[in-house]
């Protein structure tokens, strides 16, 4: 591994470090998980984060709840979804999707630098470890990439 | 089975006009439509039989194979896209890019920036390497980066 690969899996390491600790903040991983769909869609039916978030509908109904109760989400007609208009939840959707961008940005761009110098293998290890984490904004920011580094591992084997 | 249809032969038309107006060569790999699970059939067949480890492909199969929207397939030169969702412009032309594609090592960044130049989507970049490209497009010209992807050598190689 050369110095600049060394200090991008520092920089990488620091950023995934700080993006925890924000989310941290949001408090259950439900929460999170809910609070970074918003973020990323204006929005959102519960079915539909109930697809996206892979949690069943009713703990997506008592999180939102949760959500609503702390004045971090507020429900609009049709029973879509978005985030308050709370000083707390504008800050928090403006930092979250800067923060993300640069985060999620950065992972791929690292990742796909260095692509041709990876096994195949390290390659698909990372990008699952951030699929795991941030798929939603993932696929939002990047689907077609996805497919093509997708289509890329798989001609590696 | 994968299929094709009218609405599909349109578009595959148009981005085949598309890449023949921009980079001089027309693709004519026929392309067909498919679901996700005919795909993901065709991609573990041949992997198979190219001898990669069953472990490996369990391994594909739950965390890449469901990211593929679509996939070139070289031994017989043609392109599947999965309905619905790999149908989008820049899969079909990025997929009909690499059916042209001559250069090779680094094949996949000159390819997604050739697409992004073609349709525009910025969803198969990310921003800082889209910025690099731009410089190498401002150093070498578009019409460099062209003669480089339909050059044998080093896709990344413009010195």
């Amino acid at each position: 591994m050369t110095r600049d690969q060394r200090e991008a899996n520092t920089m990488e390491i620091a950023e995934l470090s700080e993006l925890k600790a924000v989310e941290r903040s949001f408090g259950t991983p439900s929460a999170q998980k809910i609070i970074q769909v918003l973020a990323c869609w204006e929005t959102v039916t519960v079915k539909l984060l109930s697809e996206i978030t892979e949690l069943s509908e009713s703990q997506v109904h008592a999180t939102l709840q949760s959500l609503i109760d702390a004045d971090v989400v507020k429900r609009e007609s049709r029973g879509n979804y978005v985030l308050s208009d709370s000083p707390f939840a504008r800050e928090l959707k403006v930092a979250y999707d800067a923060l993300l961008e640069r985060v999620i940005g950065k992972f791929m761009y690292n990742l796909t630098t260095r692509l041709d110098d990876m096994p195949p293998d390290e390659i698909s290890t990372r990008l699952d470890y951030m699929l795991k984490r941030w798929k939603p904004i993932m696929e939002k920011l990047f689907r077609s990439k996805l497919s093509s580094l997708a289509e890329y591992i798989i001609d590696r084997y | 089975m994968p299929w094709s249809s009218d609405k599909l032969n349109t578009k595959i038309e148009q981005s085949r006009k598309k890449i023949s107006s921009f980079l001089g060569t027309r693709p004519e790999a026929p392309v067909f439509l498919c679901t996700q699970a005919e795909l993901i059939a065709r991609v573990k067949d041949e992997l198979l039989s190219g001898g990669t480890p069953e472990d490996k492909i369990t391994f594909l199969e739950k965390h890449i194979f469901p990211l593929l929207l679509g996939k070139y397939f070289k031994k017989t030169a043609e392109v599947w896209l999965v309905e619905g969702k790999g149908d989008s412009d820049s899969i079909l032309v990025h997929e009909l890019l690499h059916s042209i594609q001559t250069c090779s090592p680094k094949r996949e960044n000159i390819c997604d920036y050739l697409t992004y130049r073609i349709t525009n989507d910025q969803t198969i970049m990310d921003e800082k390497l889209l910025s690099e490209w731009k410089e190498i497009e401002r150093a070498h010209g578009l019409k460099g980066i062209k003669a480089r992807f339909l050059s044998p050598g080093d896709c990344e190689d413009f010195f």
